[in-house]
């Protein structure tokens, strides 16, 4: 025998939850992200001009009493989430361009738990994408928005929430879904709706008894509503269920239960393949 | 050394109405060079992707290091080195990053990786682009990589499927040299698949695989005594006819693109007595001696690289990927 047998891989079986897998599979997001800076740079010129574009343009017919002032500002946290969404769907569902490119199987034949497997992915997919949202506040002063850091303390924690749970939902319709077709029909058929539905654009105060409901069932409208509820404190709360107003810790809450909910759905999805 | 590393008890592989596994048993000592041998579609990597755990057996038992491949599944992977017929690296990431991510998900320390990682890559001479992402590697050097990554945690049994796949001849040899070379140095087990004769030469063993069965077993040499000597291609005006003649002689021709394939016992005496008893014109005869190629022909009636032999293969491989992207990733 070899001088290598007392090292050999024994079979030892890695424990439920393998932290040192779950950071690799974080750490190799973030190494393709930084390494993709032209994806990075670009994905601030679609919320700007959101922003300014649509903001001035819708912001000029908008009653400001509707908004409760500045439609420009009332936009900011519908862009940040919009901008957290899809960024966020895209890295969730890039096990579809994992499996495409052969690199899953190098994942799911290690011996690393799928629950592990999906907590680095995700985790690696909300970071980046609650960086790129964060990002997005560079733009307040140009609008008008002052902020503190006490502001973006705040709106870290709604980010990273919402942003894990749309990782998951993207890893858990990837892995029923078997080409990258599907992922413009699902950008079409879930991320448009999860948007105007949310309260990004407009108020969902104001608007009919039907819309609110949908509105209420769509996860991205805590997001909305947590995060400007963190940014523009003077702005009344979204009216939710029924005529209750949602406060930020409880807006963080609906995420979180959200994303446990999410996690079962993305491991049972990874698991199903025989 | 002579105990089994891998234990495969009637394994059964059904992709809906197709059975691409069928009843396969064989075993694999430790330590041995053991090779499956076979067409495309044959159930080379399905029976690969059944050790490897990645898919489960409809029906059969299989012990991988001691550990049942169904009941034990991260324990078998934990254990095996794996080099996928599809290159399975990440092109954005430098040759080193890769090699970093399998040791960290693999579980080896970082005091051991630390040191493990250059050895590898300098064994398969990638030491210098280490710090380049894979896109700029050529398939050769990707391929080695992969190589080197499978053998990174010290596993005691390391399976390569179609390792030479997509390369040139010289870049087959080059690696197939590499190969040998790192399963001596590390006492592994090595079970692979081809359809390259030459490759399989290099096993200890080999099982020829046809349509999901085991059809031969045994050592290079062994299988090419088993046909019984030499090996004789006829080309002939009308080799329908010469088929025939050879069968009232009690022969076992088989008719080919090329002409008449028949194995003789002694082929320097067999020519002339042939040429003899053929009425027709004959433009060559071709005397060789046996290779792995001959005996899947004398098994099956069927060249082992002629794809359109069997019009079902062609659907079977198709149906068979249908349902493997369908099922598993």
């Amino acid at each position: 025998m070899a001088t290598t047998t007392e090292e050999r891989a024994t079979g030892r079986v890695a424990p439920t939850l393998n932290i040192t897998g779950a950071v690799s599979i974080w750490q190799r997001e973030l190494i393709r992200f930084f390494r993709e800076r032209t994806r990075s740079t670009t994905s601030l010129v679609q919320p700007l001009l959101y922003l300014l574009v649509f903001g001035t343009g819708l912001g000029a017919a908008v009653r400001r009493s509707a908004v409760g002032g500045n439609y420009r500002i009332f936009l900011l946290p519908g862009v940040i989430v919009m901008t957290a969404l899809f960024t966020s769907m895209m890295s969730g569902m890039s096990v579809v361009w994992d499996r495409e490119f052969g690199f899953l199987k190098e994942i799911l034949v290690a011996p690393v738990s799928r629950p592990s497997v999906i907590a680095g992915k995700v985790s690696g997919g909300a970071t980046t994408a609650s960086m790129q949202g964060l990002a997005i506040l560079i733009f307040s002063p140009i609008i008008g928005l002052h902020l503190n850091v006490l502001h973006v303390l705040k709106v870290i924690p709604a980010l990273i929430l919402f942003a894990l749970s749309v990782n998951l939902l993207g890893v858990a319709i990837a892995s029923r879904t078997q080409t990258m077709q599907t992922f413009f029909v699902i950008q079409n058929f879930v991320m448009l709706p999860l948007f105007f539905l949310s309260g990004a654009v407009f108020p969902i105060n104001t608007v009919p008894a039907w819309l609110r409901a949908l509105a209420t069932i769509d996860p991205a409208t805590y997001a909305v509503d947590s995060i400007r509820r963190a940014l523009i404190p003077y702005f009344p709360a979204a009216q939710i269920f029924g005529s209750h107003r949602t406060t930020y810790f409880e807006d963080l809450a609906i995420l979180a239960i959200l994303g446990v909910g999410l996690f079962v759905f993305a491991v049972r999805g990874l698991n199903k393949q025989p | 050394m002579a105990d089994s590393i891998i234990r495969a008890q009637n394994l059964v592989r059904k992709y809906g109405p197709i059975t691409a596994v069928d009843g396969v048993s064989f075993d694999v000592s430790e330590g041995e060079v053991f090779g499956f041998l076979g067409p495309n579609g044959a159930g080379k990597t399905t029976t690969i992707s059944i050790l490897c755990t990645l898919l489960t057996p409809t029906s059969g038992r299989a012990i991988v290091n001691g550990f049942d491949v169904t009941k034990n599944r991260e324990a078998v992977r934990a254990s095996i080195g794996i080099v996928f017929q599809d290159p399975s690296l990440d092109q954005y990431l430098t040759g080193y990053e890769n090699m970093r991510f399998h040791a960290a998900v693999y579980g080896v320390p970082r005091e051991v990786y630390k040191e493990r990682i250059p050895e590898l890559l300098r064994m398969v001479d990638l030491y210098d682009r280490r710090k380049d992402q894979v896109q700029f590697y050529s398939g050769g050097m990707r391929r080695r990589l992969e190589m080197a990554r499978g053998l990174l945690h010290y596993p005691s049994l390391l399976f390569l499927d179609e390792p030479t796949i997509g390369l040139d001849p010289q870049s087959r040899k080059h690696l197939w040299n590499y190969v040998l070379d790192l399963a001596k140095k590390e006492n592994i087990t090595l079970f692979l698949t081809t359809h390259y004769m030459e490759e399989a030469e290099n096993c200890d063993r080999i099982a020829i695989i046809d349509q999901g069965k085991i059809i031969a077993l045994d050592t290079p040499d062994g299988l090419k005594r088993s046909i019984g000597g030499d090996a004789i291609m006829l080309r002939t005006a009308d080799d329908d006819e010469a088929v025939r003649i050879l069968k009232r002689r009690r022969m076992k021709p088989v008719r080919m693109k090329e002409g008449v394939h028949v194995a003789v016992r002694n082929g320097e005496a067999m020519i002339p007595k042939l040429l003899s008893a053929m009425p027709m014109q004959v433009h060559s005869v071709q005397l060789t001696r046996p290779t792995l190629d001959d005996v899947f022909i004398e098994l099956t009636g069927r060249q082992l690289r002629d794809e359109d032999g069997d019009r079902m293969m062609g659907f079977r491989n198709a149906m068979a990927g249908r349902f493997r992207q369908g099922r598993s990733f």
